[in-house]
């Protein structure tokens, strides 16, 4: 079915959508600490590193990304994203920092708050670097 | 077959799909066709499906059957928005090298971070076949079937509006192309449960792109609605990475069932509530 019917150019010429109507992403990078300063980091520290997190890759400002729905009082979100994020952490410390079994419960996952606490148990389960 | 009427909508054909099988015997019926028009807005910023739509949809099929997913998450099997970026132009052959670069490795980006993904996925237990549509997309042993179908519809593009300008005869061409992607093993004996979307065909004809999924089993309450959202995701993403407009998204299910084995009067009672929620 063609939308286009009629259009000798058959849709091929039709200009490329536009940009989107949403305010220039802020100039905003994450400055990701190191493993000991996350290690003592409270919940509400993750939570808010998370939230910093999701907007960088969203493109938009932290008041933008909290205009979101919310779930017993945390942003909600999607469990692929914030394993990707955890993902991401993980790269930057050079560690495995998740197991399959973490992702067994899809809940925690649900909420930027759930995946903070997920955060705060994995780091606590990893073992402390020898010096 | 049972081809149900088109509509513009992801919800309303949904819906309309539901009602149909909720006047079945047993509320499933084989070779059920269904057809969105319009599944992606022309400028690509959102699929055809409204989102207070899909939160009552999400709310009362919970209610009903607990175990449900949320209708998101089911989408992002099929692709997953929430890690692409759909903000900007779409790919023209028409832009500026570094342009078109930089939106072609959005799309590498978002295939090496899923791939980074797929070992913690497939291996959790709530994963019952070790993968994910978008996993086997972009990774079928190795193989990234989406990678090569963005190459093919991107250099089909760049010649196409050159023919086109000079003979406007590649239409015939264009209905030619045909690229698809295979989600289901010919060697798999399995005879339910997933994967059940099983092969995807991505047509360009009058310039547009449509895309036409195979489902074996329609689960139409549990699974159906977020199976649409993540196809016109996946079709808004190939529209965007390629610069070709979006056309339809048709749906051919072997059984497509309203889950009447969950309860009839469940899926009655949902399809009443939401028809009354779409009314304008």
């Amino acid at each position: 079915m063609s939308a286009t019917a009629g259009d000798p150019s058959f849709g091929v010429f039709a200009p490329p959508p536009l940009e989107a109507d949403v305010e220039p992403p802020p100039s905003l990078e994450v400055e990701l600490p190191d493993l000991d300063a996350l290690r003592v980091m409270t919940a509400g520290e993750l939570e808010d590193l998370l939230l910093d997190l999701l907007a960088e890759r969203a493109g938009v400002s932290l008041a933008e990304l909290l205009r979101g729905p919310t779930y017993e009082g945390s942003l909600r979100t999607r469990s692929i994203l914030m394993v990707a994020v955890l993902n991401q952490i993980a790269e930057h410390l050079g560690v495995d920092l998740l197991k399959p079994q973490d992702l067994d419960d899809p809940l925690p996952w649900r909420t930027v708050g759930g995946t903070a606490g997920m955060l705060k148990t994995v780091l606590a389960r990893m073992e402390v670097p020898t010096k | 077959m049972r081809p149900i009427t088109p509509c513009a909508t992801i919800d309303e054909a949904w819906l309309s799909t539901l009602e149909t099988m909720n006047q079945e015997p047993e509320g499933q019926a084989v070779h059920v066709v269904t057809t969105i028009e319009r599944p992606v807005v022309p400028d690509l910023h959102s699929i055809n499906s409204d989102d207070s739509f899909r939160a009552l949809a999400e709310k009362l099929v919970i209610e009903r059957l607990p175990k449900s997913h949320p209708i998101a998450s089911v989408g992002e099997t099929i692709f997953p928005d929430s890690l692409y970026r759909f903000d900007g132009p779409a790919w023209s052959p028409d832009m500026e090298m570094g342009e078109r670069k930089a939106i072609e490795e959005r799309s590498g980006r978002l295939f090496a971070e899923y791939r980074a993904l797929l070992p913690l996925i497939a291996k959790s237990r709530l994963n019952h076949w070790n993968g994910t549509y978008f996993g086997r997309l972009v990774d079928w042993k190795g193989y990234n079937q989406l990678e090569y179908w963005l190459e093919v519809l991107r250099k089909r593009r760049a010649q196409g509006v050159t023919k086109l300008k000079a003979t406007n005869l590649a239409v015939a061409g264009e209905g030619e192309l045909g690229v698809g992607g295979q989600l289901h093993a010919s060697s798999d004996k399995k005879l339910l449960g997933g994967p059940c979307l099983v092969h995807l065909d991505l047509s360009l004809l009058g310039g547009q792109l449509h895309l036409m999924a195979t489902y074996r089993h329609w689960h139409l309450q549990q699974r159906a609605l977020g199976n649409l959202v993540g196809l016109a995701n996946l079709l808004r993403f190939v529209a965007h990475q390629t610069g070709y407009p979006p056309g339809e998204l048709v749906v051919v299910s072997g059984v497509a069932s309203a889950q009447h084995d969950e309860g009839k009067e469940k899926a009655i009672s949902l399809a009443r509530a939401l028809r009354t929620g779409l009314q304008p």
